[in-house]
C-alpha cells in the first residue's frame, strides 16, 4: 500500500465522523426574544437601530414595522448566527435571527417603542416595550458637510433638585474616514455645579445624516449646587486628524477629499489640529423643599437602601460595638453622611469613617460603608437603630430609611453583692459592701445668686480711654525726657561762656585806673589770651604772644603793644620788675586798651 | 489782696460742686447697682419657681442693657439647658469663662454638657492653655505697665549720671520680659475674639456654602469653631478637626457678641 492511499483513507474516515456528528446535532429546545435599541437617547434625525433577537427560533415570520408618532422605524432586515456547543455528550446548536430596524427621530421627547408580536416556530410571542429619548441636540451646524468632527453635551433631565447626581455624557463625533486622534481631555465649564472626574472615554461607531461616524464618549456626574438656571458648557474637545492637502484647481469640498485613495498617505495628507466644540446645555434646578424636611437630613438626594450591621454581640458596659451602616443605591454619595443614631440615649458615639465602593463609572450608583464606634453606657439588649434622611427626587419628597435593630448582649453595670466571711471562733459576718463608684454628674450646677460687676467682651486695646492712658503715660514720659535733656548744656558752651565772662571782668578791671602795673599787665594778657582762645578754641595755657599774632592780622603797633603786654607781665612776675606797685599811667592804658580792641575787632568777636 | 480772695472763692465753688458731682454719681451708682440687684434677684425667682423662658428674657434684658456680668452669663446658661437648648447653654458658660476663666460652676456644666452632646473642639497647645487662665483685658493691661516700665527703665538708665545702675537695668531687663510675654499672650487671646459656638443640635460644615455642597465635619452642638469670614447666610470657619468650611450663620453664634 502506497503512502497516498494512506493518507486517502485516513480522510475518509475524519469525513465519515464529521458526518455523524454532525448527523447527532440537536437544536436548543427554548426560544426567546428580546428588544433592544442601540443608544437610549438621541436626537432629531440621528437614527438609533431596533433590534429583536430571536433565540432558538427555525421558523421567524417578521412583525409589521412598529408604529410610533414622531419615530419613523424602517425594517432594515435580518441578521443570522448561530453558535453550537458541547453539552451532555451531544452538541447543540443554537441560532439567533436578528431583524434589524432603523429608527429615526422626527422630533424631540420620550417614546416607548411598544411590544411587538412575532410568530416564532408557530407560537406568538412578544418582546418588551423599551424607551427612547429624544433631545434638542447641543451641536449647531453638525449637518455642515465639512465638518470633520463635532461634538454635544447629552444630559438625560432637564430639570433636577438642588444636589441631585444627573449623568451628563460628552460626545465627540469624527468622520469615520478620517484618521484622527484626541489630544487631551475635556474640561466641562460652567458656574453652579460640581462635576465627578471624567474617567477614560468610550469608543464606538454611530451613523448620523447617514455618515459614519467615530463616536468618543466621555461621562460624568455633575451635582447643582444653587436653585435656578444653570449653564453646563460649552465645552470644547482638541483632536488631531490627517486632512488631505487641497489640489490645484480644485473646488471640491474638504471632505469629497476624504473619499480619494490617496487619504492617509502622508505625502498626500496633513496633521491638523481640531477643536470641536460642543454647545451649551441649560438645566433649572429646583430647591429642595423646606416641608417635611427631616432635621437629621444632610442633603442626600437620590434613591438609596440601609443596612446595618454590628459586632461584636457579646460586650460589656464601655467595650465598643462597631457599627456597619451601609448606604447604597443611586445619587449623590460625595455629599451623604452618616446615618444618625435613633436613640443615643445611653450610647456614646465616636465619628464614622467611610468608604465608597462605585458601581459605575462616574461614581453615582455604588455602596458607601460607614463605620462607627458605639459604645453601651448602659446594659443594653439589642443594637442601636440608625436612621438615614434623603431626599427621593423621582418622588419630590423627604424619605427616612431606619434599621432594624440587632440582638446584643451588654454585661456589667451592676454592683456586686456584698461577699460573706467566716471570722474563726465566731459567728458570720457580711464584709463591709465595696465603696460605689463616685456618681457621675447627670444635671447641671445650679443658679449664682450672687450678682456680680458687669463686664465687657471688648478688649482693653479696642477702648479709647485705654489708648487716652497710654497716651498720658507717653505724654509724662516724653516731658520727662525733654525736662531732662533741657537740664543737660553742652560742656564747650558752658566754657565759652565762661571765658567771655572772664574777659568781661578782666576788661572791667583794666578801665579801672587803680590797678598797679602787675595786676594791669596780667590782666591785660589774660584778655589777650581769652580773646585769642575764643577766636581758635586752643587752650588758654597754650596761648603766648605768637600764637596771638598768628591768630590775627595786626598792624605794627598793635603787634608791638601785645609784645610789650606779654613781655611787661613776664617780666613782671619772674623776674620781680621794680615797677610792681606803680600805678599805670592813663596814656599807657588807652593805649594797651586801644590794642585789645584792635585784636578784639581783628578777631571779629565783640 | 482782692486777687487773693477771689481765687479762694473760686476753689472753694470747685470744691462744692465736686462735692456735689461726687454725690450725685454715688447716688447714681447706688440707685443703678440695687436695679441691676433686683432685676437679677427676680430672674434668678422666676427660674426657681420653673418659669424658664421668663427667666431667659429677664437674664437677657440684662445682657442688652450693658449689664452683662459672668454670673448672669451662667445662669442664663443654665435656663438655656432648662430649656432644651444646649447648644445655647454652652455658649453662655463659654461667655461666662470669657468673663471670669474660673468660674468654677460653669466649668463644671460646660464640661458636662459637652460629655452629653460629643462637642467637637480644637486640642489646645500648653502656651493656649496658659493663655487660657487669664482674660485678654489682664494680659493687656500687664503688656501695658510691662511696657512702659521697660521704657521709663531705660530713660533713666540714659540720664542717670550716677556709677550704681544695676537696680534700672533689672527693672528694664524684666520689664522687657514680662512686656513680651505679656504681648504674646495677649495675641493669642485676640485669636480668641473670633470664636464661635454651635448652638444647632447637630450642623454640618459644608465645603462649600451651600446646603447640598459636600460635608467637611460634622459638628455636635457646642462645638468650637474661629469665624474667617462671612459670605450672606454663610460663614467661614475653621474647624475642629483643623479644616475649614462653610457653617450656616443659623447654626451658630460668636462667643463675643458683635454688640458688646
Amino acid at each position: 500500500m502506497t503512502p497516498s492511499s494512506n493518507i486517502f483513507r485516513h480522510w475518509v474516515v475524519w469525513i465519515a465522523l464529521l458526518i455523524g456528528a454532525l448527523g447527532a446535532i440537536g437544536h436548543a429546545a427554548d426560544s426567546s426574544v428580546r428588544a433592544s435599541l442601540s443608544r437610549g437617547i438621541t436626537v432629531i434625525g440621528d437614527p438609533v437601530q431596533y433590534q429583536i433577537k430571536i433565540s432558538g427560533a427555525r421558523r421567524i415570520v417578521p412583525p409589521q414595522d412598529p408604529l410610533v408618532d414622531g419615530l419613523v422605524i424602517r425594517y432594515a432586515g435580518p441578521s443570522e448566527s448561530a453558535i453550537t456547543r458541547f453539552q451532555n455528550g451531544s452538541f447543540f446548536s443554537e441560532r439567533t435571527t436578528t431583524l434589524v430596524y432603523e429608527v429615526v427621530p422626527e422630533k424631540n421627547g420620550s417614546f416607548t417603542i411598544p411590544a411587538v408580536a412575532l410568530e416564532v416556530d408557530g407560537k406568538t410571542m412578544r418582546t418588551e416595550p423599551v424607551a427612547l429619548t429624544v433631545q434638542p441636540s447641543s451641536t449647531p451646524g453638525n449637518n455642515d458637510p465639512d465638518t470633520i468632527g463635532f461634538a454635544e453635551l447629552v444630559m438625560p433631565k432637564k430639570t433636577a433638585y438642588l444636589g441631585e447626581a444627573i449623568p451628563l455624557e460628552l460626545r465627540l463625533y469624527v468622520d469615520a474616514r478620517v484618521r484622527w486622534q484626541p489630544i487631551a481631555m475635556p474640561e466641562i465649564t460652567g458656574e453652579g455645579f460640581t462635576k465627578q472626574k471624567i474617567p477614560e472615554p468610550q469608543r464606538s461607531q454611530a451613523q448620523k445624516n447617514g455618515k459614519e461616524y467615530d463616536v468618543l464618549t466621555f461621562k460624568t456626574a455633575i451635582s447643582p449646587g444653587k436653585a435656578g438656571k444653570i449653564t453646563i458648557g460649552p465645552t470644547e474637545i482638541p483632536f488631531t486628524a490627517r486632512v488631505p492637502r487641497a489640489r490645484r484647481g480644485g473646488q471640491r469640498s474638504l471632505l469629497d477629499m476624504f473619499d480619494d485613495d490617496v487619504f492617509g498617505d502622508p505625502f498626500f495628507s496633513v496633521s491638523q489640529q481640531i477643536k470641536a466644540k460642543a454647545a451649551a446645555v441649560e438645566l433649572t434646578v429646583k430647591p429642595l423643599p423646606a416641608e417635611g424636611k427631616p432635621h437629621d437630613f444632610s442633603g442626600a438626594v437620590g434613591s438609596f437602601q440601609l443596612a446595618a450591621d454590628g459586632n461584636p454581640k457579646h460586650v460589656r458596659v464601655g467595650d465598643p460595638v462597631t457599627m456597619k451602616l451601609r448606604v447604597s443605591g443611586r445619587g449623590n454619595f460625595d455629599r451623604m453622611t452618616a446615618p444618625v443614631i435613633k436613640d443615643p440615649t445611653g450610647w456614646r458615639t465616636y465619628p464614622p469613617s467611610n468608604a465608597f465602593k462605585a458601581d459605575d463609572d462616574v461614581g453615582i450608583s455604588g455602596t458607601k460603608t460607614f463605620e462607627m464606634a458605639v459604645v453601651p453606657e448602659v446594659k443594653k439588649t439589642e443594637m442601636p437603630a440608625f436612621q438615614f434622611a434623603y431626599f427621593d427626587p423621582t418622588a419630590g419628597k423627604y424619605v427616612t430609611l431606619t434599621t432594624e435593630p440587632a440582638a446584643l448582649s451588654v454585661e456589667g453595670g451592676v454592683a456586686p453583692a456584698p461577699a460573706t466571711v467566716s471570722i474563726p471562733g465566731g459567728e458570720t459576718k457580711l464584709s463591709p459592701p465595696p465603696l460605689p463608684a463616685p456618681p457621675k454628674p447627670d444635671d447641671i450646677v445650679g443658679l449664682r445668686y450672687d450678682s456680680d460687676a458687669p463686664k465687657s467682651f471688648v478688649p482693653p486695646y479696642q477702648r479709647r480711654e485705654f489708648w487716652l492712658a497710654q497716651g498720658v503715660v507717653g505724654l509724662v514720659l516724653i516731658g520727662f525726657l525733654g525736662f531732662k535733656l533741657r537740664r543737660r548744656p553742652d560742656s564747650a558752651a558752658l566754657h565759652m561762656a565762661t571765658l567771655r565772662r572772664q574777659k568781661t571782668e578782666a576788661l572791667d578791671r583794666l578801665r579801672n585806673g587803680e590797678l598797679p602795673h602787675v595786676e594791669f599787665f596780667d590782666a591785660a594778657a589774660r584778655v589777650a589770651q581769652i580773646e585769642t582762645a575764643l577766636a581758635t578754641g586752643r587752650s588758654i595755657s597754650e596761648i603766648d604772644a605768637s600764637v596771638v599774632h598768628a591768630s590775627a592780622r595786626l598792624d605794627e603797633t598793635t603787634a608791638g603793644v601785645i609784645d610789650e603786654i606779654f613781655n611787661a607781665r613776664a617780666e613782671l612776675l619772674f623776674a620781680g620788675g621794680s615797677r610792681g606797685d606803680d600805678r599805670v599811667s592813663a596814656a599807657e592804658r588807652e593805649r594797651v586798651l586801644a590794642a585789645l580792641k584792635q585784636l578784639e575787632r581783628s578777631h571779629g568777636t565783640s | 489782696m482782692e486777687r487773693a480772695e477771689r481765687h479762694f472763692h473760686i476753689v472753694e465753688k470747685l470744691k462744692r460742686l465736686c462735692g456735689s458731682g461726687f454725690a450725685a454719681v454715688a447716688v447714681l451708682c447706688v440707685f443703678s447697682v440695687d436695679g441691676h440687684a433686683s432685676d437679677f434677684d427676680e430672674a434668678n425667682q422666676l427660674y426657681d419657681q420653673g418659669k424658664f423662658s421668663s427667666a431667659k428674657q429677664q437674664y437677657e434684658k440684662l445682657v442688652e442693657a450693658g449689664e452683662g456680668s459672668a454670673n448672669i452669663f451662667y445662669n442664663l446658661g443654665n435656663t438655656d439647658y432648662r430649656l432644651g437648648s444646649v447648644g445655647r447653654a454652652i455658649l453662655n458658660y463659654e461667655r461666662t469663662l470669657v468673663l471670669n476663666p474660673r468660674h468654677p460652676e460653669a466649668q463644671t456644666n460646660l464640661w458636662l454638657l459637652r460629655q452629653q452632646t460629643g462637642a467637637r473642639l480644637r486640642t489646645l497647645l500648653w502656651f493656649e492653655r496658659a493663655v487660657a487662665t487669664q482674660t485678654i483685658g489682664v494680659w493687656t493691661m500687664c503688656a501695658a505697665v510691662a511696657g512702659w516700665a521697660m521704657l521709663f527703665g531705660f530713660a533713666f538708665i540714659w540720664m542717670s549720671r550716677g556709677d550704681d545702675k544695676s537696680g534700672l537695668w533689672l527693672l528694664a531687663v524684666t520689664s522687657t520680659f514680662v512686656f513680651a510675654a505679656s504681648l504674646s499672650a495677649s495675641w493669642v487671646a485676640a485669636k480668641d475674639q473670633t470664636l464661635a459656638i454651635v448652638t444647632a443640635r447637630q450642623t454640618d460644615a459644608r465645603l462649600a456654602p451651600a446646603e447640598s455642597a459636600g460635608v467637611a465635619e460634622a459638628l455636635p452642638a457646642g462645638s468650637r469653631v474661629r469665624v474667617l469670614s462671612e459670605r450672606g447666610e454663610w460663614v467661614y470657619c475653621e474647624l475642629p478637626g483643623a479644616g475649614r468650611g462653610w457653617i450656616s450663620q443659623k447654626a451658630l453664634e460668636r462667643v463675643r457678641p458683635e454688640r458688646s
